[in-house]
């Protein structure tokens, strides 16, 4: 596996390819970003193949458009974004939300480490990854949302504020209060 | 090794939250390259006041990693991506500019009936409200195949009015992309036993699997009928011909006006003409006649599981040949015995299959053609 952090910017004769038509360069890109899409779609939808569909034409949308597309460094970030906006609207069309609320940022419940991981991260490792497990857990939807976009998707701050339509302080001032948080819990 | 002194002192007086926040500290836990591994070990060792700081900032990020992480095999991701380099490569073969998908895309302009140009459009409107009643006038005599099965069902109706291909979803999540002026026309909700649908135009099937409810495309003289795969039906109601594609999977094909296509419709497993992927069937309407052949330009299955690079080096053709049926799913017949001894050097990634073919027939003095939806290779062996 290719770390996101150095592959976010894709190689530039790639990107030229698929601008000019090349399905099979586009099909590496969409290769590239795929399982960090869909680990985040996944967070707003426990349905697998809705998220898969909702991705299907998020990347469509991005071939079609292929022609009128900018720099690559903004890729991801795009890609981020539309998705949420595009699950948001899904599920408003199949009535999962009303239009006041607002999509949730939820994690699946993640089961005990088995008695190998624990052998293997040894004991008090594993208790305290545990009890970090269950106070991420109740952090708030958007300080869990931040912590993701930051910690796991490696966005900018400028980036998860555009993501998740908030202001700029406001994404510093969050993610500095969960970090702090999270740290007491240590 | 100045670089990384450097780096080093970068990070000397780093609390627990600047690494918890730094990329490549975070990049570090989560993958542990080799590279940042001896890295890290170097600046623990020299600063050994910060151990504690870095320990409890990996614990917190692996803590995230953990409960963030989403199950996806690698076989899911790669046929996902292999649809949608599928659909990408139909896109330029149909000309299609783009989708215009329902929300995403900013509002269509609004074409305004006045200013500059304005009497060109009234003109244009006038145009086309003649060309409707014209059309309406000439219709009286016989109706497409389409209006009859359409006519008095109280079914939905998609008209693809735009310029572009439009998407279709329905109910049990099968996907129908519409060309320009096709229409598509179904019960909904679907019955219990079967999923129908009529088509008159062009329009590429991916129809979500449910062995239980067959899917049916009723199209000009031609009923498609799938379990769950990938493919196009072209049914203008004007054209010559009625051609039914597949891309992925098996669908049966039979002509509709036959009792049998009763058969067809009710029973659970696939009767009449069977085609798999890559192959295609061409109904010419006058002469009422099926031909199987393949696709102009086949495509490589994608649930294969990995992508085949099609290198050889001094391998026999008939591996060649195997591994491009299996690639292709498509049957290739050949002597075994006379091709074994035939070694093939060639790198044929990027050529469509009937190209590699050429390659590969030009390499041993044989020629191929496609009979019946088959490859039948030539040879005497080689020379």
């Amino acid at each position: 596996m290719t770390s996101p952090v150095r592959s976010d910017i894709l190689d530039t004769e790639l990107w030229n390819a698929f601008r000019q038509g090349d399905e099979v360069a586009f099909g590496q890109i969409a290769q590239r970003y795929y399982k960090s899409l869909f680990s985040y779609g996944a967070k707003f939808s426990k349905d697998r193949e809705f998220v898969k569909d909702c991705l299907q034409d998020l990347f469509m949308e991005l071939w079609y458009r292929r022609e009128t597309l900018g720099d690559t460094e903004f890729v991801k970030f795009y890609l981020l974004k539309s998705l949420r906006r595009k699950i948001y609207k899904e599920s408003l069309k199949l009535q999962w939300l009303t239009s006041e609320e607002e999509l949730d940022f939820d994690a699946d419940i993640l089961e005990e480490l088995s008695i190998e991981q624990q052998i293997i991260e040894g004991e008090t490792h594993t208790l305290q990854l545990q009890q970090l497990n269950r106070h991420l857990a109740t952090l708030s939807k958007r300080q869990q949302e931040i912590i993701y976009l930051k910690f796991y998707e490696g966005l900018e701050n400028e980036a998860i504020a555009q993501v998740m339509s908030i202001s700029r302080p406001a994404v510093a001032n969050l993610l500095y209060r969960t970090v702090q948080e999270l740290k007491s819990r240590l | 090794m100045i670089e990384a002194f450097v780096m080093m002192e970068h990070y000397a007086d780093y609390c627990l939250e600047d690494f918890v926040l730094d990329a490549r500290f975070q990049r570090w836990v989560r993958y542990q390259p080799a590279d940042e591994e001896s890295f890290w070990q170097a600046f623990l060792e020299q600063h050994p006041q910060q151990a504690q700081d870095i320990e409890r900032a990996r614990t917190l990020l692996q803590s995230v990693y953990r409960r963030y992480e989403s199950q996806l095999s690698d076989s899911e991701i790669n046929s996902e991506i292999q649809k949608l380099v599928a659909k990408a490569r139909a896109s330029k073969e149909t000309s299609i500019d783009r989708i215009p998908t329902d929300d995403d895309l900013p509002a269509p302009k609004i074409i305004s009936f006045r200013g500059p140009y304005g009497w060109l459009l009234r003109a244009a409107m006038v145009i086309l409200v003649l060309g409707v009643v014209g059309w309406m006038w000439l219709a009286q005599s016989p109706k497409s195949a389409y209006d009859q099965r359409v006519a008095g069902q109280s079914f939905v109706e998609h008209t693809n009015q735009t310029h572009t291909w439009q998407l279709v979803r329905l109910a049990d999540g099968t996907r129908v992309t519409l060309e320009p002026h096709a229409r598509l026309s179904y019960p909904e909700p679907f019955s219990a036993t079967k999923r129908q649908v009529y088509l008159s135009g062009t329009a590429f099937f991916d129809v979500a699997k449910d062995a239980k409810r067959p899917f049916l495309v009723y199209a000009n003289e031609l009923v498609t009928k799938v379990l769950g795969t990938s493919f196009i039906v072209k049914a203008p109601d004007r054209s010559a011909q009625t051609i039914v594609e597949v891309k992925e999977g098996r669908v049966s094909v039979m002509e509709a006006a036959n009792d049998p296509a009763q058969q067809l419709e009710s029973s659970r497993e696939l009767t009449g003409l069977i085609l798999t992927a890559n192959q295609k069937v061409i109904f010419e309407r006058d002469q009422e006649r099926m031909v199987k052949t393949l696709r102009d330009v086949p495509e490589v299955v994608s649930s294969a599981n990995q992508t085949p690079t099609f290198q050889f080096k001094d391998t026999p053709i008939s591996e060649v040949l195997t591994e491009l049926e299996q690639a292709y799913q498509v049957d290739i017949l050949f002597d075994k015995d006379v091709l074994s001894h035939c070694p093939l050097t060639a790198t044929l990634t990027d050529q469509p299959l009937f190209e590699k073919l050429t390659v590969i027939c030009e390499a041993i003095g044989a020629h191929y053609e496609v009979l019946d939806g088959q490859i039948v290779v030539d040879s005497k062996g080689c020379k």
